[in-house]
């Protein structure tokens, strides 16, 4: 009986992992091409990943050595109104650092470092990086990578600005560097927030931009009018059905929370012209 | 300063346990074992099979070693050489002390759109451990190491090789078999 029961197990996990795609069956806005795209660069840090999210070893990895698309990386604004890419909300839960990211300056911030994992409190020296030195380093490859700007709109001083005061410089900050850099070709900026996008529009039409929703029956008025490129989407939260609305109206499709074999399965299944994935040779190995 | 700690503390570790023990037991003959490796390193987790030349308190294995990884690493599935080399500081009946320099390379082809050159990566490791005897000649063990990585990988956007450097650990489950 265990013998049966060990058997069928390890078939059922050998099949489970034996799951093929026919790529070549992939229909998107991208010509059947799926962008392979790093989270925080070569994907959050875990026990197998060591490097920090947004560090740049992270993402010279993601882009060096995995031939990752392009990453995704959070922008904050510091105090004295630099960007720097950073994900979590306080500096302690990721670094050495206390506090905001607004609360310190960039001056400050290139001495906070990451230390919450084993591998890189003992071995790493990564501090945080600001949006230029990104963008310094793509702007100098032969094959541009995508820069998709993650927009953290709610990490401001509200002593200092109002919401709209907020994201009129927070915006036309990021695409005062992108355009020194001469990127916004190869730049998307995505938010949640509808103002946001709206002044990045204003400023300048050519950076493409991604609105954040499952909802695309709801919002596909909004998609339609306001020249956004295309929508965000937690892979587990969007149907098959949703993908193909927004994909039959020109707007493309960004799936991201895609980190195990389940869901990486389940999101090149959709049919996505983008996934972020915490799992960069995973996923190629579903799609090459 | 929290890291200077940390790195205190294991270098510290270090130098107590390789500190040489006096040998309980030692022996002059030569004799041969296979040993076999399951280890976690910067390349993830590896199998290795060595055959390996006792002499005295020396040891010197050489052998295969096969990547298990399939995530995270673009590394699954590859295969490369390893060479070990062990002093075993203290050698009782049911137990043995050992330091070891290891050394395993693996060559992998990367994935991605239009990727065709291999890279190459090499990991050396100073390890600490013990083994002890499971029953008759066979012996079980681990080891705790610490070392760098080297990496020769294919840039494909800018089609030059870059060399990337960096520490490493190695956390290892060890079984051997003297013959």
């Amino acid at each position: 009986m265990t013998s049966k029961l060990l058997t069928f197990l390890l078939l059922a996990i050998g099949l489970s992992s034996c799951e093929k795609i026919d790529v070549g069956r992939i229909e998107n806005l991208n010509g059947g091409i799926i962008h392979v795209i790093g989270h925080g660069g070569a994907g959050f840090q875990s026990a197998f990943n060591e490097l920090p999210e947004n560090s740049m070893s992270s993402i010279e990895r993601a882009i060096e050595v995995y031939n990752a698309e392009g990453v995704e990386i959070d922008i904050q604004l510091t105090k004295d109104e630099q960007l720097v890419a950073y994900h979590d909300n306080k500096l302690e839960t990721s670094t050495d650092g206390f506090g905001y990211i607004y609360q310190n300056t960039l001056a400050e911030l290139k001495n906070v470092h990451y230390n919450n994992e084993f591998y890189a409190t003992l071995f790493l020296k990564e501090s945080i990086i600001s949006l230029e030195e990104v963008l310094l380093y793509f702007s100098s490859r032969r094959i541009k990578p995508q820069l998709h700007l993650d927009l953290r709109t709610w990490l401001f001083d509200s002593e200092k600005y109002t919401e709209d005061e907020f994201l009129k410089v927070y915006v036309e900050k990021i695409i005062d560097v992108v355009t020194k850099y001469n990127y916004q070709s190869n730049t998307y900026i995505g938010s949640s927030s509808k103002k946001a996008l709206k002044y990045s529009f204003e400023i300048d039409s050519s950076i493409r931009l991604m609105y954040e929703t499952e909802n695309i029956s709801e919002e596909l008025n909004y998609l339609t009018a306001n020249n956004i490129h295309g929508i965000i989407a937690y892979n587990d939260r969007i149907s098959i059905g949703a993908i193909q609305l927004a994909q039959h109206n020109n707007i493309r499709v960004l799936l991201f929370n895609v980190k195990s074999q389940n869901s990486i399965v389940e999101a090149v299944n959709k049919h996505p012209e983008y996934i972020i994935t915490d799992n960069i040779p995973k996923l190629q190995q579903v799609l090459y | 300063m929290k890291n200077r700690i940390n790195k205190g503390i294991i270098l510290l570790l270090f130098l107590i346990s390789s500190a040489d023990t006096k040998a309980q037991e030692s022996t002059n003959v030569f004799s041969a074992s296979a040993e076999h490796n399951t280890f976690l390193s910067f390349t993830g987790l590896n199998l290795s099979m060595m055959l390996v030349g006792n002499y005295k308190n020396h040891s010197l294995g050489v052998g295969i070693n096969s990547s298990l990884q399939n995530s995270y690493f673009p590394y699954q599935r590859t295969n490369g050489i390893i060479a070990d080399y062990k002093y075993y500081f203290l050698t009782a009946k049911n137990i043995k002390g050992f330091v070891s320099i290891n050394y395993n390379n693996k060559n992998y082809s990367p994935l991605g759109r239009n990727v065709t050159k291999e890279n190459k990566i090499h990991e050396y490791v100073y390890n600490n451990g013990f083994i002890t005897r499971l029953y008759k000649s066979l012996w079980i063990g681990n080891s705790i190491g610490f070392g760098g990585y080297t990496e020769r990988y294919y840039d494909v956007s800018e089609q030059t090789y870059n060399i990337k450097s960096g520490f490493n650990y190695r956390l290892n489950a060890i079984l051997k078999y003297d013959f």
